[in-house]
């Protein structure tokens, strides 16, 4: 086969036609809106009632260590929650404007992304995530230990869960990074190569 | 606002009348899933006729076009990556995988094209682009414009291509 029947071949697929008038996208991404409007205030709502539970949970302990521990764990699950989000904003066309897509070419655009990715995973990013999600849950127990000696043991058995999460958290994060970093020395060798 | 809707409204009747079909393709090359295709289908659709309020005619309407499609689709495969599980591979390991591997036969035309799809789907990115944009029937200048890379660059990795789709698809006719 020539490379012209290739062509040909690819070109002569049957292909199961895709139609949309203007109208029919404007009615979906009204759709969409609504749809994203609606997981908005959804979102909002949970946010809501988790501070709420948070405050009424934070009324039942009188020790300061773990009061202190719980308002720090709230404040880096919320700054966890915000990072995921605007990751994930990040990752559609629909975060940026629309127009944009056609302007930068496909190269440009895939390392944008991949970096911002690779980012995600390692580098300031990802270790102030871990830095804020850390000391709230290290009080909490800390206090809770001091205030309940009689469980001490229990507590040191979830301390130590937790720090293996932790440690896991960050060769996996890393390795996540790192697929990314080798996708962009990959763009950056083709664009070398010649 | 209504000039302006309007416009938008017949670049985007414009580039599906010519190059709807190419645009499945191109959907297909990167999601095999016929659900999960006809989502990222219609989310280049969205995405064509959203973009269309901002083109200002620097580049050809089909460069837009092309541009838009892949940048969709390179978010698509980005948020399914962790889903992937075979590593991509370039075209260099590709031609040598075809001179050292026993040859399976293409017969019949579907089976080529699945052949084309599975040599498409295998490769890294950038290398996807520039293969579905040749198979398009793109010359290498204007490969270059959408990808963003010079079209000498482009011409090498053409070459390669060639040489893939000719080693691969003449032992695979002849057997």
């Amino acid at each position: 086969m020539t490379n012209n029947e290739a062509q040909a071949l690819w070109q002569g697929q049957s292909t199961e036609k895709i139609t949309m008038t203007p109208q029919d996208i404007r009615n979906r991404i009204e759709r969409l809106a609504r749809k994203a409007r609606r997981q908005s205030y959804g979102g909002y709502t949970v946010c809501l009632l988790v501070v709420i539970s948070c405050f009424w949970w934070l009324t039942l302990f009188d020790d300061r260590l773990q009061q202190i521990g719980s308002l720090l764990t709230i404040a880096g699950i919320a700054f966890m929650a915000w990072q995921i989000r605007s990751n994930l904003r990040g990752q559609s066309w629909a975060g940026g404007s629309a127009a944009s897509l056609g302007k930068t070419s496909a190269v440009d655009f895939h390392r944008r992304q991949l970096t911002r990715q690779r980012d995600f995973h390692r580098g300031r990013r990802f270790w102030l995530r871990m830095l804020l999600f850390v000391p709230g849950p290290v009080l909490f127990l800390i206090g809770f230990a001091e205030a309940h000696p009689e469980v001490a043991r229990t507590i040191r058995i979830v301390a130590v869960v937790f720090a293996l999460e932790l440690i896991a958290a960050v060769p996996l994060n890393l390795r996540l990074a790192s697929r990314y970093q080798r996708q962009l020395d990959e763009i950056d060798r083709f664009e070398r190569d010649k | 606002m209504i000039a302006g809707r309007s416009r938008q409204d017949e670049l985007y009747e414009e580039a599906t009348a010519a190059h709807g079909p190419a645009l499945e393709r191109l959907a297909r090359s990167y999601e095999l899933d016929a659900d999960k295709r006809r989502d990222l289908l219609q989310e280049i659709h969205l995405a064509l006729w959203r973009s269309f309020e901002g083109f200002d005619g620097d580049c050809s309407l089909r460069t837009w076009i092309y541009r838009v499609a892949q940048n969709v689709a390179a978010s698509h495969v980005i948020r399914h990556q962790r889903q992937r599980l075979r590593p991509h591979v370039s075209l260099d390991d590709i031609a040598e995988m075809a001179s050292s591997a026993d040859g399976e036969a293409a017969a019949g035309r579907q089976e080529s094209i699945e052949q084309l799809y599975a040599l498409i789907a295998s490769l890294n990115p950038v290398e996807h682009q520039v293969i579905v944009l040749y198979l398009e029937g793109f010359d290498a200048a204007a490969i270059g414009e959408v990808i963003g890379i010079s079209s000498g660059n482009v011409a090498t990795r053409i070459h390669r291509i060639k040489r893939i789709l000719a080693d691969r698809f003449e032992r695979g006719g002849r057997q």
